[in-house]
């Protein structure tokens, strides 16, 4: 027998037996005594207010152990469905023997596999994952058995993280913690049956595969967004949307709206007619008069712009300096002492 | 004939099935997966890998593991 071999027997004892115990320990403790102990107290509540002919006092109590009843029934239905499962269990529950044949067998299947028995990992490496010619590297997965819950962790070997994100070392993989997606529950199945060879195939078949339709980072954008005007690959921290059609720019390309400073791309800014400062279509506005797009601080009044404004003003003028001058006559008539002010 | 079948495909169940003499491992991969595909899928007998018209033995334990499954983003 060789050192790894001998790795295996001793983890697959060790394991065999403590998964024995907890399945033969778990349903004794969950019996429901509380509702037992509290169906008592109402029945004696009940045989009290009886003898004191409170009756409706005892409809009350008679309605309340219905109701605990129903509660009682319940949960009496939840533990046989549980004990159910469990017998499922046992009866899949894998020998030591099965333990051991898939520890050894493992590594027929993977690179680099460790049995730590002090640590309680057992931990493989996968090959080298591409996808879309985008390189990833080999990951190591690592099973912890040290807690009851099984955590593992994918670990990049050499690790190439997505540009926006260097927790990102897969699609699938944040933190190294997978998203198991479709996977979960075969994964935690196999777990919970020590199926070990089961649970490295399928979360190395899931590191395998890329799912378009819900990764951390989209394997287009890994290395960065590729921008929609000159395109260049920028990194995506750097990028803008155009406001108006989504598209992703870099830098370089986006131009910003002088009023309200969104980024634009090329097709989608357009310029003041009468300043010809970049300037977004949300802030532009037809000129009524002469249809020019002008930018909010080219524009004279609401609807006009500067220019068609102020061929206006001169009859405006006329109207608005009239009262004005009455005024300061007022006004000056008013500072002689001992005179009233005369209006015109 | 009893034989331990292990379907990692959605939810992964492990359990003994009673099979016909002479049941192959294609067939059994028909009933089991109702997929036509065994080309998707990592097949052992035995934790081997095993060709499409070995016939069970009574004991055996066959797993069929998909190789294409679908992560997510959380």
């Amino acid at each position: 027998m060789t050192s790894y071999e001998r790795k295996c027997l001793a983890l697959a004892a060790s394991l065999a037996a403590e998964k024995s115990k907890a399945v033969q320990n778990a349903w004794l403790t969950e019996l429901p005594c509380e509702f037992w102990n509290k169906y008592q107290q109402l029945v004696r509540m009940r045989a009290r207010a009886l003898e004191r002919r409170l009756f409706l006092a005892s409809h009350r109590l008679e309605q309340s152990l219905s109701s605990l009843l129903a509660q009682f029934e319940q949960k009496l239905g939840a533990i046989r469905s549980e004990i159910e499962c469990q017998r499922t269990d046992r009866g899949t529950l894998p020998a030591e023997r099965e333990i051991y044949r898939d520890l050894v067998e493992l590594r027929h299947e993977f690179e680099h596999v460790e049995v730590d028995c002090s640590a309680r990992t057992i931990s493989v490496l996968t090959e080298p994952i591409e996808f879309e010619e985008v390189s990833l590297g080999a990951f190591r997965i690592v099973l912890d058995l040290s807690d009851r819950e099984c955590s593992y962790a994918i670990i990049a070997v050499d690790p190439n993280p997505a540009a926006s994100n260097e927790s990102v070392t897969h699609p699938h993989v944040q933190d190294e913690a997978l998203c198991e997606g479709d996977g979960r529950t075969a994964i935690r199945t196999a777990l919970a049956q020590c199926r070990f060879l089961d649970f490295f195939h399928l979360v190395a078949n899931t590191l395998r595969t890329y799912n378009a339709d819900g990764p951390f980072v989209a394997l287009r954008d890994w290395l960065g967004v590729s921008c929609g005007d000159c395109g260049a690959t920028a990194n995506p921290e750097e990028c803008f949307a155009c406001g108006n059609c989504e598209l992703g720019l870099c830098d370089d390309c986006a131009s910003r709206c002088q009023i309200c400073s969104e980024s634009s791309c090329s097709a989608c800014i357009e310029r003041c007619a009468l300043c010809e400062e970049s300037t977004c279509g949300s802030c532009l506005k037809k000129c009524c008069k002469c249809g020019e797009l002008v930018c909010s601080d080219c524009r004279g009044s609401e609807d006009q712009c500067e220019e068609c404004h102020e061929e206006t003003l001169p009859e405006n003028d006329a109207q608005a300096t009239a009262p004005q001058s009455t005024q300061a006559s007022v006004e000056i008539l008013a500072l002689r002492m001992g005179e009233d002010a005369v209006p015109a | 004939m009893k034989v331990l079948v292990i379907n990692n495909d959605g939810g992964g169940f492990a359990d003994y099935m009673d099979v016909e003499p002479n049941t192959t491992v294609a067939t059994l991969f028909g009933q089991v997966t109702k997929s036509s595909r065994a080309e998707d899928y990592l097949i052992r007998v035995n934790r081997q890998p095993c060709a499409a018209d070995q016939i069970l033995q009574d004991g055996d334990r066959i797993s069929f593991t998909p190789t294409k499954i679908e992560g997510a983003a959380s």
